[in-house]
């Protein structure tokens, strides 16, 4: 009897009382149109669609309306407090000559706005209209100094990002730098820190290379997870006034609990796909995030709150049992689940394909195995 | 522009509006939201109800930048 099982869980829910704010955010590719070709881009597997294949700004409006329904029946129905984003990006999003529009109708209806670009082209009038826009942040990619960021994003990328970062700050807007870690950059990262200091940005970010699109071309050049974790280690230490460290990676988000319990086999935490926000892609198409690109719908056609129920890749992502190696045995699973796109990415090049396979930079778990191990001779 | 960088002078051109022309193209009556059905609010009502459980048991933080 699925009505009656449902009321039990309403009134299981009405019972628990309102939950904490929680972020539920869409990363949203305004247009796969970029005026750079970064050598790592996971977007360009996609191919550059011609701008009549982006959605209009009228469906724009109408998609920002149906999210904003839906999070309001969620919150209805099962007493969730929202904290709703977007995440506005592309290609590059600077790109689209109605991106202000865009972004006052976001805030008009009630999201905060963060817009994640490569700087290149923000002059002091677009940074002033992104402020009188609403954005509450913007993301800038910077690879490194000079020399590794143009060899990644091209000849003059470097000052042209630093311009625009500059716009950015006289606005008053606040700025994340923020770099893809592999074998390119991570020994110049200390560069990064002085970099931002020497900028002015408040926060500096890390991600790691996902090997998918143009990034394919370099798995080599994916860190070791041993390197990964010094790096993380080193950075994430740092404690500078102003300067805000920061990463979106969820095997980061592990380093500082210590002797993890169990967390069971409900994702809460970690890894936003599937629990937490979704990705439109610029012709609408919904995948569970910016780099897994899994269709699940597309949003010119589909119901958000049809697909966030019915999905089978978001059941899948959703499911312990469902995982691999070392993430399917991890006691942190509910509140990490690793990368699921590195995962992704990683298992194609060895021809798999698996985006519930193990995360092959995860460091965590082999620490707390070591850590068990050396404390084991001593109960002999 | 003259953008000044750790002690160098950059004349960065500033870019012109012409290249903000990506808009997109409005492709109509495509889509039909249907009430969603039992087995559909039923699904619905599982994962937000195990979502709060843990969040209210083990709270801990998404991933994001």
């Amino acid at each position: 009897m699925p009505q009656m099982k449902q009321l039990k869980e309403l009134e299981e829910l009405e019972a628990a009382g309102p939950a904490a704010k929680y972020d539920f955010f869409v990363q949203w590719h305004l247009t796969e149109r970029c005026n750079l070709r970064c050598r790592h881009c996971y977007q360009a597997d996609r191919k550059e669609t011609p701008a009549g294949v982006d959605l209009s700004l009228k469906e724009i409006g109408r998609v920002i309306a149906e999210i904003s329904d839906t999070l309001g029946s969620w919150a209805k129905n099962y007493q969730m407090d929202f904290s709703p984003s977007f995440n506005i990006t592309g290609g590059e999003p600077l790109l689209r000559a109605d991106l202000f529009d865009i972004i006052s109708e976001a805030r008009a209806q009630g999201f905060d706005v963060f817009v994640l670009t490569n700087g290149t082209i923000i002059n002091r009038q677009r940074a002033r209209a992104l402020v009188n826009a609403g954005v509450r942040a913007v993301q800038v990619s910077v690879e490194g100094p000079e020399e590794v960021h143009d060899s990644i994003r091209g000849r003059g990328s470097f000052s042209q990002a630093m311009w625009g970062v500059k716009n950015l700050l006289g606005a008053g807007l606040t700025v994340t730098l923020n770099s893809t870690l592999s074998s390119l950059n991570a020994g110049r990262m200390p560069e990064m820190v002085s970099l931002a200091l020497g900028m002015g940005v408040q926060r500096l970010g890390f991600s790691r290379l996902v090997p998918y699109g143009r990034g394919s071309g370099l798995i080599r050049e994916m860190l070791p997870a041993g390197q990964v974790k010094k790096l993380y280690e080193t950075l994430l230490s740092l404690e500078i006034d102003g300067l805000e460290i920061v990463t979106g990676d969820p095997v980061a988000s592990q380093m500082s609990i210590k002797n993890h319990p169990d967390a069971g086999c409900t994702a809460a935490g970690g890894c936003a796909a599937g629990i937490s926000g979704f990705t439109i892609l610029a012709d609408g198409a919904i995948t569970p995030c910016r780099r897994l690109p899994l269709p699940l719908g597309n949003i010119r056609t589909d119901s958000i709150r049809q697909v966030w129920a019915t999905s089978t890749v978001l059941g899948a992502l959703r499911d312990k049992s469902r995982y691999g190696g070392r993430c399917g045995t991890c006691r942190r699973w509910a509140t990490c689940r690793g990368c699921r796109a590195i995962a992704y990415a990683y298992s194609m090049s060895r021809g798999e394909a698996d985006f519930l396979s193990e995360d092959p930079q995860c460091f965590i778990e082999q620490d707390e195995e070591t850590e068990t191990a050396k404390f084991l001779p001593s109960l002999k | 522009m003259i953008f000044c960088f750790l002690g160098r002078k950059l004349d960065i051109p500033d870019v012109p509006d012409s290249i903000l022309k990506t808009t997109g193209k409005e492709v109509t009556g495509v889509k039909k939201v249907k009430a969603l059905d039992s087995r559909t609010l039923e699904k619905e009502a599982i994962f937000w109800g195990n979502l709060k459980r843990q969040l209210k048991e083990n709270p801990v933080k998404i991933c994001r930048k």
